[in-house]
């Protein structure tokens, strides 16, 4: 049995990433999913409160909720669709979401499974990317054995 | 942009601020159009970094001028009390109005609905939605209104993001729809009223608003045709049925019941206001007309006056003010006499180029710093170039205001930009690749006005 991790910092373009994440793995082997949560969108919050916008602060937070809970319906109906695939293959799963303060939890995870393969989705796009996360996690990454995939938003980089 | 580069370009601007007050006074230009120059110089770095925000840079202007003897006190801040800055004021309040009540959205869901039930007809509405809107109140509004609705459209197609086509051009039609129907009136995009402030400022001459419109339609019809013609022949749509999302519209519109007392009242208020600003301009000045409609809503229930303190982000009022008194400055000091001498009066270039020039280059610059700044920072230097050359200052300040309005590229360069962007359903390249092709019509329509349409309807090049 092999054990694989992939850790989603963002939800968009992730059906290459499952198709050949899916394609390296076989029956029996392990897959750990875990997603970091998008909690607050400050660099967008920053560009139309205090830079250049009409808006007001109400209407802020409202875009900023908006996006937010799409970002999690995404996230969820990604979990879902992978669980049934892994199910369907046979591949044992562990699906978590992380929240964003708590990350560093992913690293005593990475420590305790030592995955053979990390699989990460990061973003180019400032106001959906977690990016201090984001940093801790290449930081992290830097010392380990296991394989690194990186892809950002769906592509490989 | 990112830390180390703003905090660069505020030292820049504070270094050149500096070499400005300690070089020799040039000749043709007086210490008090020196200092002056300084400060714009200053204030221009600023807000073309972002260094600090962009009232925040106001505020700084609109102290060092007084402060260095630039200009009077009393003066100065006389010169924040605009006639475009009291529109503004009114013409937010009205928008808090429309956002508030639910009017808006009504409005942009009967648009989109009745536009028909297939991808592309869905698509259509939400272009002329967001234009039609975008008609009557801020296009930040508009994009902030309609953004909920296509996260629920994109959610109830089930459209993964980066996935399909269908998604980035959901998002990316909701904005350009805003930033194209931004431009044909003052209410689209408040820089279109900073626009024609400094013009009054400067010169004592303003536009009205049918004026506005007369002159500025041609553009965003043209542009709003040729986008719908783009959905309808030419892009790509990876979906077949929009079945459920026409549901959810069709919920929505349900759910919001009949028009309720608050939003009949809107209703008749907004008529009496456009009626006001476009036949009774000559008796009541349009900002009155503003200012007296956004007193009648609070006093007729239609909206708290909390409910517009949390939509409006009064900073920008600030920021307006500011760039009208720093742009005054610059003409009441000989700054712009004295730029037009010394560097324009002796190129030799046509008249015609140097507007083209000017409309490229504002465009240019609007898609990296906020549009807001390309037109406070554009609009003083090309009044210059219109004093050397004879060319019309109305025509500049459509110039300016115009191609400053347009920025289809960056997130950066206006919000519903930003705001569609920061939905995660398209990457940068793909809002380049589509939007340097509108740039690129919108930007031949708007020679075309020059040369043809604007002399047509009394507009000339030279004055």
């Amino acid at each position: 049995m092999t054990t694989y991790m992939l850790v989603l910092f963002c939800f968009a373009g992730l059906d290459e990433i499952k198709r050949k994440l899916f394609k390296e793995m076989k029956s029996g082997d392990k897959l750990f999913v875990r997603g970091i949560m998008l909690e607050e969108m400050p660099e967008l919050s920053n560009l139309l409160v205090s830079e250049v916008a009409v808006l007001g602060e109400k209407i802020v937070n409202d875009l900023q909720d908006s996006v937010i809970e799409t970002y999690q319906e995404n996230a969820d109906r990604f979990m879902a669709e992978i669980a049934e695939e892994a199910e369907a293959r046979k591949i044992a799963i562990d699906i978590k979401i992380i929240h964003a303060d708590q990350i560093v939890l992913l690293k005593k995870e990475i420590a305790k499974y030592k995955p053979k393969q990390i699989w990460t989705n990061y973003s180019h796009n400032d106001f959906v990317s977690n990016s201090r996360q984001e940093n801790k996690m290449k930081e992290w990454q830097e010392g380990l054995k296991s394989k690194k995939i990186i892809y950002y938003d769906g592509q490989k980089e | 942009m990112q830390k180390i580069q703003k905090r660069s370009f505020k030292y820049i601007g504070v270094i050149i601020f500096i070499i400005i007050l300690a070089m020799p006074l040039p000749t043709g230009l007086n210490p008090a159009g020196k200092k002056a120059l300084a400060v714009f110089a200053l204030s221009l770095s600023f807000w073309l970094s972002q260094a600090l925000p962009l009232a925040v840079t106001a505020l700084l202007g609109i102290s060092l001028l007084p402060l260095l003897g630039a200009l009077d006190l009393n003066h100065t801040f006389s010169l924040f009390g605009n006639k475009a800055i009291f529109f503004i004021l009114g013409a937010l309040i009205l928008a808090a109005g429309l956002y508030q009540t639910g009017l808006g959205s009504r409005i942009a869901f009967y648009i989109i609905k009745s536009a028909g039930k297939s991808p592309r007809k869905l698509l259509v509405g939400i272009l002329f939605s967001a234009g039609l809107l975008s008609c009557l109140m801020p296009e930040h509004a508009v994009a902030a209104l309609l953004f909920p609705v296509i996260l629920e459209i994109a959610g109830s197609l089930n459209i993964k993001p980066l996935e399909s086509n269908y998604g980035k051009l959901l998002f990316l039609t909701m904005a350009w729809g805003t930033v194209i129907g931004g431009i044909t009136t003052y209410l689209g995009g408040a820089r279109n009223l900073l626009a024609v402030g400094l013009l009054e400022a400067n010169y004592g001459i303003t536009i009205g608003f049918f004026e506005w419109v007369k002159y500025a339609w041609p553009l965003p019809f043209l542009m709003l045709g040729i986008y719908a013609l783009l959905i309808n022949y030419y892009f790509k749509i990876d979906i077949e049925n929009i079945e459920e999302a026409y549901q959810t519209l069709k919920d929505k519109q349900q759910k919001a019941g009949q028009l309720n007392l608050r939003e009949k009242k809107l209703t008749i208020i907004l008529f009496a206001v456009i009626f006001s600003w476009l036949f009774l301009a000559n008796y009541i000045n349009i900002a009155v007309t503003a200012l007296l409609g956004g007193v009648i809503m609070v006093a007729a229930g239609v909206i708290e006056w909390q409910e517009i303190e949390e939509y409006v982000n009064w900073g920008v009022i600030v920021m307006y003010g500011g760039a009208i008194v720093i742009a005054s400055s610059l003409v009441e000091t000989g700054v712009t006499e004295w730029l037009a001498q010394s560097f324009f009066a002796d190129l030799k270039l046509p008249g015609l180029l140097f507007v083209i020039f000017i409309a490229l280059f504002t465009s240019i610059l609007t898609e990296g710093v906020s549009n807001v700044a390309a037109v406070a920072v554009i609009l003083p230097l090309s009044f210059s170039v219109a004093e050397a050359y004879q060319l019309n200052p109305v025509m500049i300040t459509l110039t300016v205001a115009l191609s400053g309005g347009l920025a289809f590229l960056l997130p950066m360069g206006t919000p519903p930009n930003a705001i569609a962007y920061a939905a995660g359903y398209y990457r940068i390249q793909d809002a380049v690749k589509w939007g340097l092709f509108l740039k690129i019509i919108g930007w031949f329509i708007y020679i075309l006005l020059v040369k043809f349409y604007w002399p047509m309807v009394g507009l000339e090049i030279y004055i």
